[in-house]
């Protein structure tokens, strides 16, 4: 429920791909959402009068209707905006308010676009607001969290997973292939009803550092759940990830099969990716993403035998960028949150061969006969995983080897 | 030339002649009626000995595509004579196609100057594969029209027909009626609430081996007396069956259709009222809202031959008037059931005639096939397309009465006439 | 070997074998409440048609040679929107943004704005700067006008007095909380003229307000006038700088789109012969404003969709220009007229329910009223003025009386779509949901369509357009009725 004047609103669906697998019903026998992840908006489209007289009563209204609209819903989540934020609505009582009423959990996130630099505080926020009213949850309804007896040994969380374009689908079975049991994805593929039971987990597992590290350091601190850093793009880095978690539960058995999903998992992809490597190896790469995946995927190209030139993130902190500047090879760019300008600049002085960027960026950098490929939400993805990662290379090649870059640079 | 503007009958004479030339005829030649009727004749090879324009073009029957193979003659052919490519390509389509009963060997003009001696090949073939292999002898110039087609091909089925014992249930063929947008399935609905089963609509839904079991049928419905007049007379001598000339275009044709067959068959009076009773009504009531888009609308009719009566009295019933209907190969018969619905009937007429006709009687409508149905457009008058593609639905019984009086109300009723007029 | 490709690059997951077993959130169907359906009977809003005000306004920016639309808000009130073009004209699109945090939201956006200007008017060097409010801004109280100015101060002291010269600035107020995007846009007509234009003379040129036609709807226009061989302007032409090139390499940087309407015809608005707004809803105010101002004839004309509405529009503009109407344009009604004879017996009676921005969808009932098709849902996204009423005149005609949700949103017309099924969808692309729902054909057209390419490119306004627009009707109708080869004649 986006508490705001219709803008923000409508604009819940030009967010990513963050695809999801639970449908609502559009008329007996037929199930929604064939074509989009996300159905339905909901706003309290907030007009003059409503910012004039405070949005509370409207607000509350429109999140009884809506529950009542879907009796299938298992919560609600209430973003507060600019100017409902301005006007001081009190979200956080017209959720408890609705809580009672309803008896289904509504979390209210205080999240004004003009807090905080950049949406990293958005991130931020939600974890550690999120963080705090579970706890609260859990403890008023002791029902939610998962019992003693269906505890399994090798429960973990994925914290920071959006599942982009289905980045589950290569990630989870790996987990489940060394007989551990992924309870919750935060956010990807979410249930509120998993999302519960993150702190009754043995171990989680971070993959986006920038945005989710948060919350898993307060479930370490809250319930001494530990959480271990992995990333899941290029075939090291998944394999790392697998054996750092093995390694973590320190038992010889999970270790083992490790290695084999490893090297099973290689194996399929051994022959395609030796053709693409062919194809790539050499190219000049420039990178500009959110922040992690910056880092992240330095190391994939380096396995493609590319050259990465220039690193750029929206909303990078420090401590991303003394881990791109670790991993990069000297004399590379680097610009935090750049602009058009120093992107065109860096296009003129880096001379990249392909530029992963965002779809905002990527039409601009076309212009300039540069092929793209859209990093935030990917072209055909998962890139994630060793079985992603081909569709990634594959993207790839196909982005670069494009007859029509040609084409553009010759005169008639 | 014919001049439309004559008032009197043609004399019988006029009709059936050969084209004039130059005078941009509709007709079409003796492959196009041969295809026309064997077409969509199931468990059959089509081949088309000819170069590879005649099987490409005779692909589409009546609007929907059937299946037809081709020897696609080339030069090296033409001047050696095209046999041995001929045994080889009927041997492959038998291999290639098991299932098939027997062949149709279609001979095109070039195959047909050449002079090549298909039937020798057609026994050769038959000997080595043991199948029946008809020869289809239409090249393009060897009639007036394709109703040499059609009767050629009438002849090949006659020939394939065996003589085999009759069920005790009333069974039925209907001869001449060609599966138009599903008009088949209307009449044989029809029928069946009289209890008639239909065996073979020649060639609406014809298999080969219920052409050869045709003969256990107690009476032959003849719907396009055009093409298969002669064919049922054959049957009547040949097999003793009779036949009876059917129409259930209109409503009234319908009905004394169903009160003829069930004459025939002595089906009780009472439950052959019913089915008419029930038709009529339910038609009527759905037609009855369009009524005064009709009434008074002038109409003028250039279709094949058969379709001209049928048709014409279907616009009588819904109120229109019939300013004047052209065949594009004509049969006196034909001529003379038009002349009833209005006094101006003429015989395969060109483009001009027909231009000339739109402009002098100004027509609201016109009803003409499918090659020639924008010319009309471009003088601003609607125009209702035969054969009607499936999606328009049967025209025939109760169900295509409605069908076709929503077509008419779709064309004369579309804002663009309007638009078109409007001053600008 | 069927294909000669020496080498097939492999392939990782592809999307068919993704193969996502969807899951029900309930175990059945269950129906809204009746009482809640109705938009009218609601607090909530569920799946708005429209979005809000700022958009239009940096809409029309855009259709300025070397502007930039300035966000007076936070980051997101930019990057949103920035989408929002991207996906439907996969173009560049140059948009700054104040940034407003947290200190912005306490002190006002003074700084901000300032700051943001001067870098604007350094880095980019634009002709033009739209300062665009927002929510925050409005809500906050600031006080745009004495920013500005104090901006231009320290601008000047800093750059140049040419600053004044060099740089344009139009403000344009658009609280999100208020009307819609459509509105954004009238506003921003307005202001632009009502702070550029001057009268210096008189000339013969036409002045056109396109609304939020797409670059092919513009083209086409300016393909009809070519041909009337009158003079004219077009405004907010989007045409040139959300539809460009490849080329050009290396590309000038900062890349600038090359056309735009120029800000000096801006200027010279004032001695124009007669403005045109052709979408009421979304530039009408501008033409309004200069009746009033400059005592020309301000035409506020349906968009030009289908026959009647094109017929409309020449005849206008060739009374008014005082030339005829060439055999040319003539020949395009023709064919148009012929395109639609010749297609009756697929649009016939067809009910087809209408969906998008009220200028669309008042001048698309219209049209599908000419191709005799019945409209029976129809859904204007935003409050309008005129197209309830342009609808029930368009339908009048033909004795049709379609159901028009006045100030609603989809869930409602998605309901009743759902209740009494139509044969066509004519909306945009947040309208598959529904088709796909129903299993009916949806046509797109409007604002937005970001899930097909070029159909920003392919007009459906005019004589050629009407054309166009009538083969996707038509096409969408085949494939989905009559998917077979049967439709061979």
């Amino acid at each position: 429920m986006v508490h705001a004047p219709v803008g923000c609103g409508y604009y819940t669906w030009g967010t990513r791909r963050h695809l999801g697998d639970v449908y609502g019903w559009a008329l007996p026998g037929v199930l929604e959402n064939e074509a989009n992840h996300r159905r339905h908006c909901y706003t309290t489209d907030m007009t003059e009068n409503d910012i004039v007289f405070g949005g509370m009563d409207k607000l509350k209204q429109a999140l009884l209707e809506a529950f009542r609209i879907n009796p299938g819903a298992k919560g609600a989540i209430i973003y507060l905006t600019c100017s409902t934020a301005l006007i001081g609505d009190d979200i956080d009582n017209v959720a408890k308010e609705v809580m009672k009423e309803t008896g289904k959990p509504v979390f209210a996130c205080s999240s004004p676009g003009f807090c905080g630099v950049s949406q990293s505080k958005g991130h931020h926020e939600f974890n550690f607001q999120f963080y705090k009213w579970l706890l609260k949850y859990r403890e008023e309804h002791p029902e939610v969290c998962l019992k003693e007896e269906e505890k399994t040994l090798y429960d973990i969380n994925l914290i920071g997973e959006y599942n982009i374009d289905w980045d589950t689908i290569t990630i989870v079975p790996l987990f489940e292939k060394m007989g551990m049991r992924v309870l919750s994805i935060f956010t990807g593929n979410g249930r509120f009803e998993d999302l519960f039971k993150m702190p009754d987990a043995k171990l989680s597992i971070v993959h986006c550092q920038r945005s989710a590290t948060y919350i898993a350091e307060l479930i370490k601190q809250g319930f001494e759940v530990p959480y271990i850093r992995a990333s899941f793009f290029g075939l090291e880095q998944t394999a790392k990830a697998l054996r750092d978690t093995a390694a973590w539960f320190g038992d010889d058995k999970l270790m083992k099969r490790a290695e084999e999903v490893i090297e099973e998992e290689k194996e399929a992809i051994k022959k395609a990716l030796e053709w693409y490597r062919n194809k790539l190896a050499g190219k000049r790469i420039a990178i500009y993403v959110g922040a992690p995946r910056v880092w992240h995927w330095i190391k994939a190209m380096e396995e493609l035998g590319m050259e990465v030139v220039a690193c750029m993130t929206t909303f990078g902190h420090k401590d991303d960028y003394e881990k791109i500047v670790a991993r990069l090879k000297p004399g590379a760019l680097v610009i935090d949150n750049p602009n058009e300008f120093e992107v065109e600049e860096m296009i003129e002085r880096c001379k990249p061969d392909l530029f992963l960027t965002g779809l905002k960026e990527k039409y601009l950098v076309r212009k300039f006969g540069v092929p793209t490929l859209n990093s935030h939400s990917y072209e055909k993805g998962p890139y994630a995983g060793f079985r992603g990662f081909i569709n990634f290379a594959r993207d790839i090649y196909q982005a670069l080897y494009a007859p029509v870059w040609k084409i553009a640079q010759e005169e008639i | 030339m014919l001049s439309i503007l004559k008032t009197e009958v043609l004399p019988p004479k006029s009709c059936g002649l050969a084209t004039e030339p130059g005078s941009m005829s509709q007709r079409s030649c003796v492959y196009f009626g041969a295809r026309y009727v064997l077409g969509p004749i199931r468990e059959a090879i089509h081949l088309v000995h000819g170069a590879v324009g005649c099987s490409y073009y005779g692909k589409m029957v009546r609007g929907t595509p059937a299946p037809v193979w081709t020897t696609d003659m080339e030069e090296d052919d033409v001047i050696f004579g095209g046999r041995e490519k001929l045994k080889k390509a009927l041997i492959e389509a038998f291999r290639l196609k098991p299932e098939a009963k027997g062949a149709f060997v279609y001979i095109t003009c070039v195959s047909g100057l050449i002079g090549e001696d298909v039937t020798t090949v057609a026994e050769e073939v038959t000997q080595i594969t043991g199948k029946t292999i008809k020869v289809v002898s239409c090249p393009g110039f060897s009639g007036f029209s394709q109703s040499k087609g059609h009767d050629l091909s009438y002849n090949l089925i006659f020939e394939l027909i065996k003589p085999v014992k009759k069920p005790k249930e009333p069974v039925v063929n209907l001869v001449g009626e060609y599966n138009v947008g599903g008009e088949t399935q209307v009449i044989k609905e029809l029928l069946e609430k009289l209890g008639i089963k239909v065996h073979v609509s020649l060639t609406g839904e014809a298999t080969w081996s219920q052409i050869e079991t045709m003969s256990r049928a107690h009476l032959n419905l003849m719907f396009c007396g055009a093409t298969a007049e002669n064919f049922c007379r054959k049957m009547k001598e040949s097999f003793s069956i009779p036949f009876m000339k059917v129409s259930f275009y209109g409503l009234k044709s319908t009905a004394a259709s169903l009160r003829k067959i069930g004459d025939f068959f002595e089906i009780p009076e009472y439950r052959v009222e019913k089915v008419i009773e029930e038709g009529e009504k339910w038609a009527l009531s759905n037609i009855f809202p369009w009524r005064k888009v009709f009434y008074g609308k002038k109409a003028l009719i250039v279709l094949g031959t058969y379709r001209l009566g049928p048709q014409g009295k279907m616009l009588k019933e819904l109120g229109l008037e019939v300013v004047a209907a052209a065949s594009i190969f004509g049969r006196i018969d034909d001529h003379v059931e038009a002349y009833s619905i209005t006094s101006r009937v003429t015989d395969n007429p060109g483009d001009y005639e027909v231009e000339k006709a739109l402009t002098l009687l100004k027509p609201d409508i016109v009803l003409t096939n499918a090659r020639d149905q924008w010319r009309p457009i471009k003088f601003g008058i609607p125009v209702l397309s035969f054969p009607q593609p499936k999606e328009r639905g049967p025209y025939a019984g109760y169900k295509g009465m409605v069908n076709f009086a929503r077509d008419l109300h779709r064309c004369l009723n579309a804002p663009v006439w309007r638009l078109l007029k409007s001053e600008f | 070997m069927i294909n000669n490709t020496k080498e097939i690059p492999i392939e990782g997951i592809t999307y068919k074998e993704l193969n996502i077993e969807k899951k029900p959130l309930s175990p059945e169907y269950v129906p809204p409440p009746e009482e809640l359906v109705p938009a009218a009977n609601r607090a909530v809003c569920i799946d708005p048609s429209r979005t809000c005000m700022p958009f239009g306004a940096m809409w029309a920016t855009l259709g300025v040679h070397r502007a930039i639309p300035f966000v007076q808000g936070a980051q997101g009130c930019t990057t949103y929107v920035r989408y929002t073009f991207a996906r439907v004209f996969r173009e560049p699109t140059l948009i700054a943004n104040a940034s407003f945090h947290e200190d912005a939201a306490v002190f006002g956006g003074r700084k901000n704005l300032i700051k943001g200007l001067r870098n604007l008017v350094c880095r980019y060097q634009p002709e033009l700067i739209s300062i665009v409010t927002t929510c925050s801004s409005e809500v906050i109280g600031d006080d745009i006008q004495s920013f500005l100015d104090e901006a231009l101060e320290v601008m000047e002291e800093e750059m140049d007095p040419d600053i004044y010269d060099a740089v344009k600035f139009v403000i344009v107020n658009t609280p999100s909380f208020a009307g819609s995007h459509v509105e954004g846009y009238n506003r921003a007509a307005r202001e632009f003229l009502k702070t550029l234009a001057k009268k210096t003379g008189q000339s013969e040129e036409l002045y056109f307000i396109p609304g939020m036609m797409m670059p092919g709807d513009i083209r086409e226009l300016k393909h009809i006038f070519e041909l009337m061989d009158v003079p004219y302007k077009i405004l907010f032409d989007i045409s040139d700088t959300l539809d460009c090139p490849l080329t050009g390499m290396p590309q000038m940087v900062p890349y600038y789109p090359p056309g735009g309407t120029r800000v000096e015809d801006f200027v010279r608005a004032g001695n124009a012969k007669a403005i045109f707004a052709l979408s009421p809803d979304a530039g009408g105010a501008g033409a309004m404003w200069m009746e009033k101002r400059f005592k020309m004839p301000g035409l506020i004309m349906t968009m030009p969709i289908g026959v009647r509405n094109t017929d409309k529009l020449v005849k206008t503009v060739s009374e008014i220009s005082g030339r005829g109407i060439p055999d040319s344009l003539r020949w395009e009604r023709g064919i148009l007229l012929d395109a639609i004879a010749d297609t009756i017996h697929y649009t016939m009676g067809k009910r087809v329910a209408i969906c998008g921005d009220p200028d669309f969808v008042a001048a698309a009932t219209g049209f599908v009223c000419e191709l005799g098709m019945i409209p029976t849902y129809i859904l204007p996204g935003s409050k309008t003025k005129t197209a309830v009423q342009t609808i029930k005149d368009a339908c009048a005609e033909y004795d049709i009386e379609p159901t028009v949700f006045v100030d609603s949103d989809q869930f409602e017309w998605e309901y009743a779509l759902k209740q009494d099924k139509p044969d066509v969808i004519l909306g945009h692309s947040r309208c598959l949901n529904i088709s796909r729902e129903l299993q009916v054909p949806l046509v797109r057209f409007g604002f937005p369509v970001y899930d097909r390419v070029g159909y920003q490119r392919e007009p459906i306004v005019g004589y050629r357009g009407g054309e166009r627009f009538l083969a996707r009707i038509i096409n969408a109708i085949l494939d989905q009725y009559f998917p077979d080869d049967r439709t061979q004649q």
